[in-house]
């Protein structure tokens, strides 16, 4: 049960991640304007948080004592905190640069005349972005993509602050191999790493394949 | 009927300042060594980059107006442009490329016969020679009916005998040509060969007084045609 959370916890939040950071990274790699500088280092920040102090101000903001937190369960009926929903989010806020970093290079790595030609051709700048950036940057989205989903498989400090470990719920295997150490049950704690192990080598080795062909 | 273009703008190591107009169905060559402003100049015609002041406009349609402040986006100018070295679309067909901004179908399929490509009309770009890559970035660019074309030095990354044929090509097409056509090239026979009016450019102006109609003639030399051009280059 707690691989098939980590898998289904990884695929919602890159598929979230994909889709709304995708126009973001495209923006900020082919825009040039005041105050970007701000936008991509707050974009960044959670690269260089420990993951314990992130999850403790997502454990703050979602909590029902903060605005975000007390909306959510007038709106909802139940809180963020300790729900599978609440560390989706918290798997998706925390895996922001992973998303956006190798989509804004590819981005702004296609030949410019790429653009400049699809403008001459009449298409306006959303257009360029569906028919010309997406589909000759695929593999980069893909890479962006395999990069999130390993990321959230092996998420483990915000998870814990923000879900906490109730089976079934927010259980992940990060969470249950740390239980099950935390209990001295090794064998339990091996079985789970060696489930993961190979999933996470294979992904990474896509990872590699398709950057390498970008 | 035709287009204007009275342009000044002033870069680190050039300043230009031209001024010249190109009546539909007739070829503009702009001609000149290298770093002399050719392509700044049309990339500014196709709003590509922006001049510092001046006007461009195409009968009445105004593109570009410095004192009224009027920039017409580059999507909005109704524009055909062939770059140096090709940009058609990796992800696309030959003919998906002909074809990306318009619906004009018989038009393409017209066109890639003319240029002898229709036998690539589903191979990828990729899969084709520099040539047939070329050949495809004109019919893109005839493929939408431009108002505007826009030739950089198409030819200059060809062999002999692709350029041999392009040429012909263009010169059976001039003809049928519905728009102002600004052709730049460095070089002095392309220019004589396709181009109605030369304009030579030296350091970001039309040197006064070269600027000349041809009216050409296979059999006459180019020597005796455009001496003045034919001993500067």
């Amino acid at each position: 049960m707690p691989l098939y959370l980590s898998i289904k916890l990884a695929t919602i939040s890159t598929a979230v991640l994909i889709i709304s950071t995708m126009p973001i990274a495209y923006v900020l790699a082919r825009s040039d304007w005041k105050g970007k500088m701000f936008v991509e280092s707050l974009l960044s920040l959670p690269l260089v948080l420990p993951p314990t102090m992130f999850g403790f101000f997502l454990l703050y903001i979602l909590s029902p004592i903060s605005y975000i937190g007390k909306m959510w369960g007038n709106a909802f009926g139940s809180p963020l905190l300790f729900s599978f929903t609440g560390i989706v989010l918290g798997s998706v806020i925390y895996s922001v640069p992973f998303a956006i970093q190798p989509m804004k290079s590819v981005f702004a790595k296609l030949d410019k005349r790429l653009y400049e030609s699809a403008s001459i051709l009449g298409l306006s700048p959303i257009a360029v972005f569906f028919r010309v950036a997406i589909p000759n940057s695929v593999s980069g989205i893909m890479a962006s993509a395999i990069l999130v989903f390993l990321h959230s498989i092996g998420a483990f400090g915000v998870i814990l602050m923000i879900g906490g470990s109730i089976p079934n719920e927010t259980r992940v295997v990060s969470v249950a191999i740390f239980e099950a150490v935390l209990s001295m049950d090794y064998e339990k704690a091996w079985m789970l790493s060696a489930m993961l192990l190979p999933i996470s080598y294979v992904f990474l080795l896509v990872v590699n394949k398709l950057m390498k062909e970008k | 009927m035709g287009l204007t273009v009275n342009l000044q703008r002033k870069m680190a190591f050039l300043n230009i300042d031209v001024s010249f107009f190109c009546p539909v169905g007739k070829i503009v060559a702009l001609v000149g060594p290298s770093g002399a402003g050719k392509t700044t100049i049309i990339r500014m015609i196709a709003g590509l980059e922006n001049p510092d002041g001046g006007e461009i406009k195409f009968s009445d349609d105004v593109h570009f107006n410095s004192k009224s402040g009027i920039s017409l986006a580059t999507r909005k100018r109704k524009l055909g442009y062939v770059f140096q070295d090709c940009t058609l679309f990796p992800h696309l067909t030959v003919f998906q490329n002909v074809v990306f901004a318009t619906n004009r179908h018989s038009e393409a399929k017209k066109l890639l016969a003319h240029f002898s490509i229709s036998h690539l009309a589903n191979k990828r770009s990729q899969e084709i020679s520099g040539g047939e890559k070329q050949r495809c970035a004109i019919c893109q660019a005839l493929a939408r009916n431009p108002q505007i074309l826009l030739l950089d030095e198409p030819f200059s990354a060809l062999d002999v005998i692709n350029r041999r044929f392009l040429r012909a090509s263009m010169k059976e097409l001039k003809r049928e040509l519905r728009c102002s056509v600004i052709y730049v090239t460095h070089d002095i026979n392309d220019a004589l060969s396709l181009g109605d009016i030369i304009l030579p450019i030296v350091d970001g102006k039309v040197e006064q007084g070269w600027m000349r109609e041809i009216k050409y003639s296979e059999h006459t030399p180019m020597a005796v045609r455009l001496p003045k051009l034919a001993i500067a280059y």
